[in-house]
């Protein structure tokens, strides 16, 4: 118990802090009491109670000293505080939170006929003649009627209203709760006591409250449906890991779990199997796909004193290697760690609509107030009553019955026509975001280009003929599995070059292939080998120099021990990535690329992709750090600008990507991509374009264009009946509110924002510039 | 123009006056922590907003921020502290604590997921 009063003790299990009185479960082990957050986490505390009360030693008797969990381990519900998880409890309290708005609606529907009836005879002048009679009857009816859809439909409105004025807020909460509480306030009060009314004035607004709280109550489910959001990132990047270890043992081979692995272990690993933890290579050598960690495509040739990555694959040889990084030391556990971060780091962005209302709210206040005292100094006898009466009514009429439909509706209409077009955003406020992006930050490999290399130039040297020298070394690289060398097969077989069977074969690991094609030996592989088989380098220097600075990997191509060419391949950009970047830029948006690549082939990819600023040779776990730096940058470099208006999307595909996806204000992930990355980011492109990313940001400008519109339409009838409400045209026509023009003022707000709304459904794209 | 006229019109432009002070101007008094083995701990009520909303800490020690939802409004249901990397979903009724040590001096804003409610962290 701390001393303020708030008696907060650990779960064991996961190191939640829970409250005694609130905790989902409660076991009593060596005198001792332990709370859980929920009964997963108790299960596991009885089945074993030992393991976490020493794990946590300490942790219950001094719940002061526990900080919100770093690592829950294995208890799903509660990763929740820290925003990385949303278990099935809350999407099943989402779902709740869905039906009971519905039920909500539907109450104040089914009311909202009968009393919309009642108004409609009453402008017909016979109907309402009948009625008269049963005047005080009817509006005491419906004041009773109308009660429920106050009290329960709407009573969040008012709850929340009450707790925003006690904080000094207004939000669209107090401005519903204001007018349709003065609505049927009054209402009552006509109902009741009509004597007290100057002639004219005695209208009755049921119909008004009863149908903006239907409406803004729908809007609201329509809202909490189209929420979504990322949930399963951290668990799927967990599950990356390998299960067990095949460890070196006091001489033996043994098959360990992952966790029992320690540093120093000399672990063993086999062709096709995953490396289990970070460390470094004893003996044995091999090509490993780092992609999962790195997102580079290439395998990347290692042997003895190299480094390997835990979760990465290993491709051709046997190797040991010694751990050097186990549990949330490896590179994969300071991904899920930075991912975590970036998740909960992420600084929120308010609504349009709540943002609008604290300025209106209260305007709406003092307008109300200053009607009040012109009347009351200068208005007809009797004062008081006029005043009182032009008073409520202006806090009526503010109240827009469209305003809660404003923004869902766009957002609903604007996701779907995204998802039409390949382009699949996690929820609205995604949609709202996107359009104020101001600078998009792209991945290089498998994002701007294809993510594997491909065949890019034959150059025979001292005249050897270029169709023979592809032949050979396609030839040559026929058996190898190695990417560079499958690039030249297939840019042989595209070429429409026949390809012979070597006779002989011999792949060399970190250095390319020897092969005998007939009766003429060959060589292909990088500097390595030729120096291995005592090839002068220089005739090939000058070239491969070339290419290299161009961003393309040279592979050297030696025939009978003679240099004979270089075959260039490199990972060549994507169709239409030129065209995409050179749209983006023209929308006005600053596109960088972001590589691990070396600066020399990420300048040669920017240069042909049209992109200025490059950030090379940025480690993995580096990615998220220049995101914040970008994110800082463009606050910084626009003083006074607020947050909202400077923000930063990024586009990758990667594991590695991760963090920052999670970091940047919308992340888009490309569908081609890994299930990580997809979850992360706010927006998939399905089809890997990233004619995507225009097209999202294109639908959601369009979108936020659309709810500006509606809620100007919302607001304006009800804005333009204020000036009717406080009466100015009463010293000129003798007109006052009435029920007719309350009912006219939402009919008309409502039926523009729908209309305005569906507007969306036609929106196209601007056509996109040609590369 | 009768005295009663007079009275009513300064009470009206007295409360317009009030209004724009209590919505627009509103600052909110600070709240020290209070401090218990090297650890500076506030109870923090989330209740259409923040109570306190303001609470001055001392830097380079370590801050525990007790988090209680007191309402069903959804509006709190999660609260971010971007500068030191912590979003915590707090459950209705429950207290949910938030440990940071802020390093240096300065302003350190908390809001809530949309950032509709706001408070800040003076760190002295």
């Amino acid at each position: 118990m701390n001393e303020a009063g708030v008696a907060t003790v650990t779960d064991p299990v996961c190191g939640m802090e829970v409250t005694p009185g609130s905790a989902a479960g409660h076991s009593e082990h060596a005198g001792t009491d332990y709370y859980f957050c929920s009964s997963t986490c108790k299960q596991k505390f009885d089945a074993a109670p030992e393991s976490f009360i020493n794990k946590n030693a300490g942790a219950a008797a001094h719940p002061t000293a526990a900080a919100v969990p770093e690592q829950a381990a294995g208890c799903s519900s509660c990763m929740s505080p820290l925003g990385a998880d949303v278990t099935d409890a809350e999407q099943e309290a989402q779902a709740r939170e869905y039906a009971t708005l519905m039920r909500k609606f539907w109450l104040a529907a089914i009311i909202g006929v009968p009393v919309l009836a009642v108004m409609f005879l009453d402008l017909i002048p016979s109907a309402r003649q009948a009625m008269t009679p049963w005047h005080g009857v009817i509006g005491m009816g419906m004041a009773i009627l109308t009660f429920p859809v106050l009290a329960w439909s709407g009573g969040q409105f008012f709850s929340a209203a009450w707790n925003n004025f006690r904080n000094h807020n207004t939000n669209m909460d107090t401005l519903i709760a204001l007018g349709t509480g003065a609505a049927w306030l009054y209402s009552t009060v006509v109902a009741v006591a009509p004597g007290l009314f100057p002639a004219g004035t005695a209208g009755m607004y049921f119909d008004v409250a009863v149908i903006v709280i239907a409406l803004i109550v729908l809007g609201q489910a329509l809202e909490m449906r189209a929420k979504s959001r990322s949930g399963a990132a951290i668990r799927n990047l967990l599950e990356l890991q390998a299960k067990t270890a095949r460890v070196i043992r006091g001489g033996q081979e043994i098959d360990v779990p992952l966790e029992e692995v320690v540093i120093g272990d000399t672990v063993l690993v086999r062709p096709g199997e995953k490396i289990p933890v970070d460390g470094v290579i004893l003996s044995g050598e091999s090509a490993i796909d780092e992609s999962v960690v790195t997102g580079e495509s290439v395998p990347v040739d290692k042997q003895a004193g190299d480094a390997v990555i835990g979760a990465s694959v290993n491709k051709t040889g046997a190797f040991t290697f010694r751990a050097t990084h186990v549990g949330k030391e490896t590179a994969l556990a300071r991904i899920v760690e930075m991912v975590r971060r970036a998740q909960s780091s992420k600084p929120p962005i308010g609504r349009l609509v709540d943002k609008i209302s604290s300025y209106f709210v209260p305007s709406v206040m003092i307008v109300a107030i200053i009607t009040f005292l012109a009347w009351f100094n200068f208005g007809p006898s009797p004062m008081l009553n006029f005043a009182m009466v032009t008073m409520v009514a202006v806090l009526v009429i503010a109240c827009p019955c469209a305003l809660g439909l404003a923004t869902p509706i766009s957002l609903m209409v604007g996701v779907g026509k995204a998802a039409e077009h390949g382009v699949l955003i996690r929820n609205g406020e995604a949609l709202e975001t996107a359009s104020r992006l101001t600078t998009i930050v792209l991945d290089k490999t498998g994002t701007l280009t294809k993510g594997r290399p491909e065949l890019t130039d034959v150059l025979g040297l001292n005249g050897f003929p270029e169709d023979e020298l592809l032949r050979l070394a396609a030839a040559a690289d026929r058996r190898s599995e190695h990417p560079l060398a499958q690039a030249i097969v297939y840019g042989a077989q595209a070429r429409g070059i026949p390809m012979a069977e070597p006779d002989s074969f011999n792949a060399v690991p970190g250095h390319g292939v020897e092969a005998t094609i007939g009766k003429q030996h060959v060589l292909v592989g990088n500097n390595k080998l030729m120096q291995r088989a005592a090839i002068p380098l220089e005739a090939f220097q000058a070239a491969a120099m070339r290419f290299a600075e161009q961003g393309k990997t040279p592979m050297l191509v030696a025939v009978d021990h003679k240099p004979a060419g270089i075959i260039a391949v490199a990972d060549t950009l994507k169709d239409d990535s030129i065209a995409a970047v050179r749209t983006l830029q023209r929308m006005g948006i600053e596109v960088i690329m972001i590589t691990g690549d070396n600066e020399r082939t990420a300048r040669a990819v920017a240069q042909q992709a049209g992109i200025k600023r490059v950030l090379a040779e940025v480690l993995p776990e580096d990615k998220a750090r220049h995101i914040v730096d970008l994110q800082r940058e463009n606050q910084s470099a626009r003083p006074g600008s607020s947050r909202e208006v400077w923000l930063v999307g990024m586009v990758g595909d990667g594991i590695n990507d991760a963090p920052a996806l999670a970091q940047a204000d919308i992340g888009f992930a490309i569908g081609t991509g890994t299930d990580v990355a997809i979850e992360v980011a706010d927006v998939t492109l399905v089809g890997g374009s990233l004619h995507g990313v225009v097209y999202a940001i294109a639908i959601s400008r369009a979108t936020l264009r659309n709810i500006k519109q509606n809620l100007f339409g919302a607001f304006i009838y009800n804005v333009l009946g204020i000036p009717i409400a406080a009466g100015v045209f009463y010293p000129l026509l003798g007109m006052l509110l009435s029920p007719i023009i309350a009912g006219a003022a939402m009919a008309a707000s409502s039926i523009t924002v729908v209309t305005n709304a569906n507007r969306l459904r036609f929106f196209e794209p601007a056509p996109v510039e040609k590369g | 123009m009768a005295i009663t006229q007079i009275i009513v019109s300064a009470i009206g432009l007295v409360l317009i006056a009030w209004i724009v002070w209590y919505f627009w101007m509103w600052r909110g008094a600070s709240v020290s922590a209070q401090v218990q083995d090297g650890m500076q701990s506030v109870d923090v009520t989330v209740k259409g907003g923040y109570q306190p909303a303001s609470i001055m800490v001392k830097a380079g020690q370590p801050v525990r921020l007790n988090f209680t939802r007191r309402e069903a409004s959804t509006c709190g249901e999660e609260v971010v502290i971007p500068d030191f990397g912590k979003r915590a979903h707090l459950p209705e009724n429950n207290t949910v604590a938030i440990v940071i040590t802020p390093e240096k001096p300065g302003e350190y804003g908390f809001t809530c997921g949309m950032n509709m409610y706001r408070g800040r962290l003076i760190v002295t």
